[in-house]
């Protein structure tokens, strides 16, 4: 069982809703979901399409064959035609179901007049959106009961009872059930996407301050927030611009409060006077990058790896940095405690490299075990500091004992300009030595706490990935389990390298596969262990790699 | 040397000194310890005045980034008393953006920009506040600019506590200064002081001829009346509280905040509380 669904219209048409009720159905009926989102940069018109794949084995990625097409209006055809292959596409088998009067021409074509029948039932044009809701179920096999119960859930509490009979109207149109989706046995699971479980995991993780800039993607985890600022007690305040934000979590940090920063590549170039900032000071602060297509303004609403070796880099001057790209929402939700925990234990800034296609696309997840989650500030307690206390006492390990203000009696100094162990500015150059030296031997350690990469699949050829692209190679890996191997990381600095030096060691070909296009991740390899990737798959039209467009490409380089 | 035995980074003769005298008078007479004060600065030579105070927390931050620090440690730690002390250019220039946002956002610090119409650290160039027609080593053929003017501004912009100051006379600064430290909500002091290196023009005897205390009859409520002070400026250039506007702090908006203990005191390694955010993604 495996089928791909996308909804698709024009900004403003409602395609969301339509597409959180059909995940949400197939969500509750035990089935696992992945759904991803592709539009344009406007409020109207354009295009604004979800798809959303359903099966009875975990998927990470969608999938580009459509099965069943919903169109909201004709104009969205030409993106999903055969040989377009930026959008999600139809084939000889998709059927489609749309307004009887929507002027769409295809084949295998049901049309229902939900427009029609939402201003009669419900008064209202929009209500069009629950009818076909209603349609999907029928077409899938999916009882009404379930349909309805996934609607009161769903749908604003003001407009339900109006739009139920729509739903019922919709569920009893003569449409082909084409598909029998029986119920499945899916417990302790969740639906989510990477704001969303970045969002909860900052969270579990204490934090009590947000600061950050509107951009997308990366909004969504400030939405995600603001939305739980009063139950958790939390600070969402939006700067007047991300030089302000990222100074603001410096602040807010030194100050003793666990912060959270989220933005995209343009708004973390503002940034990275800042981070240098909390490099110097050695304040912890937290910064999720949600990446999408650049330079400049780029691609606002598109997914992109392009960011690693600028966010790898940003800031001037040399200091330590942790650096982690989740595979899925999942993993985003593990590597978000991380993230919180060695930003603290070593008292230096993390990055969570995320981008468009994780903050966009809903999956189903095991969910989270609290009981797993142990969370410490890590800092001093009385008697583990010489007095009087120094903030940047220099230790073997590099980490000085950390305390904040009013946490005791002792003040806290901290400058960014070099200074002594007080936090005193100095022209010293003994001392200056010394200070770098205390500040980088930190990344020792950090590297000790970083997870061996992912290691899929037998073949002879290595591909080599991170991040995102996990879902798209898991799901090609495991379809070609004796013509392909994966290595695939999601921490990527500081980068652990034992293993993937004995895979490539092993690999008939090494192949790097990544979204931006000059193969960023395979040249940092290059840099760390000399060892130079000569081919590679990458995707830059904005789009998610997924399975397919990978296989494609991987037989323009015969080694499947 | 100054007094507290620091090696002290400023010119023979800076206005710098006088401030420092009062804000080590403002400490040595609060009510409020030491440990409770916050110091943050910018970059410059005014940016260093925390450096040389004993006893309280200090985050000599990033040029022109002061304000965003200040707010956010307040905001993390209520207890703090946060006093910012930077420079005309710190403020008026690369950090402007973050002036207008903090007067409006009116978190309860105070903001001390030592004013001296010019650049000192970077060598002499024009500071937003720098007169038109005034060469230096940047603006050969004289500043062509509008000079910035910090108070209208602050006015306009309904700051809640708009003052000016002036380091020839102690007494005043440091009745002013504290006024601010003590005021609820955001408050500005601009404190005229001479750069006696690279300003020639505005020197401490061109102030200290201008300067003229508001009357004691000054209503400091009076928004229109403080405008028009607010632009006085040349012969005569008033000091004091030229506006007040008592309203409530972003503290005291804030749920988060409002009568609660500091934020950095709400943590807990309870899991319990989290469950409800997993079942809405159930």
């Amino acid at each position: 069982m495996d089928i791909t669904i996308t909804i698709s219209g024009e900004a403003g048409q409602g395609v969301k809703t339509l597409g959180s009720l059909v995940a949400r159905v197939l969500f509750d009926r035990g089935y696992y979901v992945v759904q991803d989102e592709s539009y344009h940069s406007r409020i109207r018109g354009g295009l604004d399409a979800t798809t959303i794949r359903a099966s009875d084995v975990p998927h990470h990625a969608v999938q580009p064959l459509i099965d069943l097409f919903v169109p909201l209006a004709s104009s969205v055809v030409p993106y999903h035609l055969a040989g377009n292959g930026h959008e999600s596409k139809m084939g000889p088998s998709t059927r489609t179901l749309c307004d009887t009067k929507s002027g769409v021409d295809l084949p295998a074509t049901t049309l229902v007049p939900s427009v029609e029948r939402a201003k009669t039932l419900a008064g209202d044009a929009r209500a069009a959106n629950v009818f076909l809701f209603g349609a999907v179920c029928r077409m899938l096999g999916i009882p009404l009961v379930t349909a309805t119960a996934v609607a009161r859930k769903e749908l604003p509490a003001k407009i339900l009872e109006k739009n139920l009979p729509v739903l019922e109207d919709g569920y009893a149109q003569p449409v082909m059930e084409a598909w029998s989706l029986p119920v499945r046995k899916l417990n302790h699971h969740l639906l989510a996407n990477a704001s969303q479980s970045i969002g909860a995991a900052a969270i579990v993780a204490g934090v009590k301050f947000y600061s950050g800039y509107p951009m997308s993607p990366g909004s969504g985890i400030m939405n995600y927030l603001a939305a739980h600022a009063e139950q958790y007690g939390i600070v969402v305040e939006q700067a007047e611009d991300e030089i302000s934000a990222a100074n603001m979590a410096v602040g807010a940090s030194y100050a003793g409060v666990r912060q959270m920063v989220s933005t995209s590549g343009g708004g973390f170039a503002l940034m990275v006077e800042a981070l240098s900032l909390a490099g110097m000071t050695e304040t912890p602060i937290v910064i999720v990058d949600a990446q999408r297509p650049a330079p400049a303004t780029g691609l606002p609403t598109r997914t992109e790896q392009s960011d690693l070796w600028f966010v790898l880099h940003a800031g001037h001057g040399e200091f330590v940095r942790y650096l982690s790209a989740p595979r899925t929402a999942e993993d985003a939700f593990t590597l978000t405690l991380k993230a919180y925990e060695l930003s603290s234990k070593y008292q230096i800034p993390a990055i969570i490299l995320s981008d468009q296609q994780l903050a966009d696309t809903r999956v189903t997840v095991p969910r989270w075990d609290l009981g797993e989650v142990h969370l410490d500030r890590h800092l001093a307690e009385p008697g583990s500091y010489q007095e009087p206390y120094k903030r940047f006492a220099l230790t073997p390990s590099g980490v000085s004992p950390r305390l904040v203000p009013l946490q005791t009696d002792w003040p806290v100094i901290v400058d960014s300009d070099e200074h002594d162990e007080s936090g005193h500015l100095t022209e010293d150059l003994d001392i200056r030595e010394r200070m770098v030296n205390k500040r980088l031997r930190r990344q020792q350690d950090l590297r000790g706490d970083m997870e061996e990469p992912i290691v899929l699949g037998n073949g002879p050829t290595l591909l080599v990935g991170w991040g995102s692209s996990f879902g798209a190679l898991e799901e090609l890996v495991l379809d070609h389990p004796t013509d392909l191997r994966l290595i695939h990381f999601n921490e990527v600095w500081p980068l652990r390298t034992e293993r993937l030096l004995a895979e490539m060691e092993r690999a008939r070909l090494v192949v790097a596969v990544e979204g931006n296009a000059t193969a960023q991740f395979a040249q940092l390899i290059a840099r760390e262990t000399g060892k130079r990737i000569e081919h590679s798959v990458l995707r830059y039209d904005g789009r998610p790699l997924s399975a397919a467009y990978i296989e494609g490409k991987l037989h323009d380089l015969e080694v499947i | 040397m100054w007094k507290n035995g620091m090696d002290i980074a400023w010119c023979p003769g800076c206005g710098n000194f006088a401030l420092l005298d009062a804000v080590d008078h403002i400490l040595e007479t609060s009510e409020i310890p030491r440990n409770h004060f916050l110091y943050v600065s910018g970059i410059g030579q005014a940016a260093k005045l925390p450096l040389y105070l004993k006893g309280v927390n200090v985050l000599n931050g990033l040029h022109g980034r002061a304000l965003p620090v200040a707010q956010a440690a307040k905001i993390a730690n209520g207890d703090l008393t946060v006093v910012v002390h930077s420079g005309d250019g710190c403020n008026y220039g690369e950090g402007g953006n973050h002036l207008l946002a903090a007067m409006r956002r009116n978190v309860d610090i105070t903001l001390i920009v030592h004013d001296n119409q010019i650049y000192g650290l970077t060598k002499g160039q024009a500071s937003p506040t720098t007169s038109m027609g005034m060469t230096t080593v940047a603006q050969t053929l004289g500043v062509m600019l509008e000079p910035f003017s910090p108070l209208a501004t602050a006015v306009a912009l309904d700051c809640s506590f708009v003052a000016r100051t002036f380091v020839g006379d102690p007494e005043h600064m440091a009745t002013t200064m504290r006024a601010a430290i003590r005021h609820h909500g955001f408050a500005l002091v601009d404190v005229l002081q001479q750069c006696v290196t690279f300003n020639k023009v505005n020197t401490f005897g061109w102030y200290k001829q201008r300067v003229q205390k508001l009357p004691d009859d000054y209503d400091p409520t009076d928004r229109q009346a403080a405008f028009a002070k607010a632009l006085e400026w040349g012969d005569h250039i008033p000091i004091g509280v030229l506006y007040v506007h008592e309203r409530p702090s972003y503290g005291d908006l804030h749920p988060a905040l409002h009568g609660k203990p500091a934020l950095w005191k709400n943590w807990t390694t309870d899991m319990a509380p989290y469950d409800a955010l997993l079942e809405e993604l159930a």
